[in-house]
């Protein structure tokens, strides 16, 4: 919730999160290394640091893109999307590594301007086996560390949430360069079936899960469609089908909203939380609060504003009962505004 | 093909110096013309901003020059 900028929101869970993940890393890069030096003596430390950290940073990348589609298939996977910046942040500085001391190693030594060299070191673009591959990780490297530098509160809320969010879907442009670059790079001299393996498996991983959770998605939507519809109100579910202190979300009429079950009544607020657009409804009510499973930014359930002093706002609907079922007006009240919650026969 | 490299390079280091020049300005006096949740913020909080201030500095100059807040722009 809005407050004094710090460099980082510490709480526990974060400490934890990010001595799990640098553990990780280390054990990954240590992991690569030993194994280099076991399979390859010969390789010097240069190459070792730029071949350890590409490799780490790339497994982190997959991390990332399939922590999204995990979590709705399985709430379990939920713990990873919190703090899922400090993972990006985490790949951009291991990224930065490998493309600055490669640059070092294979660009800076001559008499060109070591970023001039990158583009034209190579121009044999027709050749696959020849081709360019530096440019393409030049360009998800710069799209990393757009990213990363903007992926502190302030820029959220001095970019606004769509251009934000919108700059950090990129983040698919940089894996598709990624691909190139690995692919064009790496896999014309390395014969090694692993990273063969790896890259295509992880390819069709990450686009199958993101192509499952969004047919699951549409499907959701078309059985909605389905239903009747009473005076402008739309399907929710029946009530018992929402857990206590959970919510059930639903797409109507190109709204996102999550309608929430807790102390025996129902309120419905908009889906998307106004800190990182979080899915409210993935969340619960914790004392009394909708609670964002990813920052946990809180609002009230009854007028969807975040408890004083804070000053986020969500718009709030109207619900209805028809016989045991939950139905939802998908026209939007402003943000902030009370509805008086539902109460349901237990 | 080279040239065309060597000028962008160049149009391209003179813009992240410009921004560089600003961020100075920016980040110990103009964020908190702004941006009211910078205010008592940490000079290390704000030397995290320094690298997407060098990228949209000319964001932040427009703001400054018209008086605009992202709280006014919101509203």
């Amino acid at each position: 919730m809005a407050n004094t900028y710090r460099p980082v929101q510490w709480n526990r869970q974060k400490k934890i999160y990010d001595k799990l993940l640098w553990a990780g890393i280390l054990l990954s890069l240590v992991s690569f290394a030993a194994f280099e030096l076991i399979f390859a003596p010969g390789v010097t430390i240069e190459t070792l640091l730029i071949r350890a950290t590409a490799f780490t940073a790339i497994i982190l990348l997959h991390i990332i893109l399939l922590i999204g589609p995990l979590s709705r298939l399985d709430k379990r996977f939920l713990p990873l999307l919190y703090n899922r910046r400090h993972m990006g942040v985490s790949m951009f500085i291991l990224a930065a590594v490998h493309g600055i001391v490669s640059m070092v190693q294979f660009h800076a030594l001559g008499d060109t301007n070591p970023l001039v060299s990158v583009f034209t070191a190579n121009q044999n673009y027709r050749e696959i086996s020849e081709f360019p591959f530096q440019i393409l990780g030049f360009g998800a490297l710069s799209i990393l560390f757009v990213m990363a530098a903007t992926s502190h509160d302030f820029w959220l809320k001095n970019l606004s949430p769509r251009i934000w969010k919108l700059l950090h879907m990129l983040v698919y442009v940089a894996y598709a360069l990624l691909i190139g670059h690995i692919a064009l790079g790496t896999l014309q001299y390395e014969d090694h079936l692993f990273y063969k393996v790896l890259l295509i498996g992880g390819f069709l991983l990450i686009s199958g899960l993101h192509l499952y959770t969004g047919w699951l998605s549409s499907w959701g939507l078309g059985l909605q469609a389905g239903s009747a519809a009473e005076a402008g109100y739309h399907r929710v579910a029946h009530v018992a089908e929402i857990p206590e202190n959970r919510a059930k979300m639903v797409f109507v009429e190109g709204e996102n909203i999550a309608v929430f079950k807790y102390d025996g009544k129902l309120s419905a607020v908009n889906n998307v939380c106004r800190h990182q657009l979080g899915p409210l409804g993935e969340g619960q009510i914790i004392d009394g609060c909708i609670t964002c499973p990813w920052h946990s930014y809180q609002y009230l359930p009854g007028n969807g504003q975040s408890p004083p002093p804070y000053e986020e706002k969500l718009p709030t609907y109207q619900l209805r009962l028809v016989g045991d079922e939950v139905w939802v007006n998908p026209t939007p009240f402003p943000a902030g505004t009370a509805v008086a919650p539902l109460s349901y026969p237990s | 093909m080279e040239a065309i490299i060597v000028t962008i390079s160049k149009v391209l280091v003179a813009y992240l110096l410009v921004g560089l020049v600003f961020s100075v300005y920016f980040l110990s006096k103009g964020i908190f013309k702004v941006d009211k949740d910078s205010k008592g913020s940490s000079w290390l909080t704000r030397l995290l901003f320094l690298p997407g201030t060098l990228i949209f500095w000319p964001l932040f100059l427009d703001r400054l020059l018209k008086g605009d807040s992202s709280e006014s722009l919101k509203k």
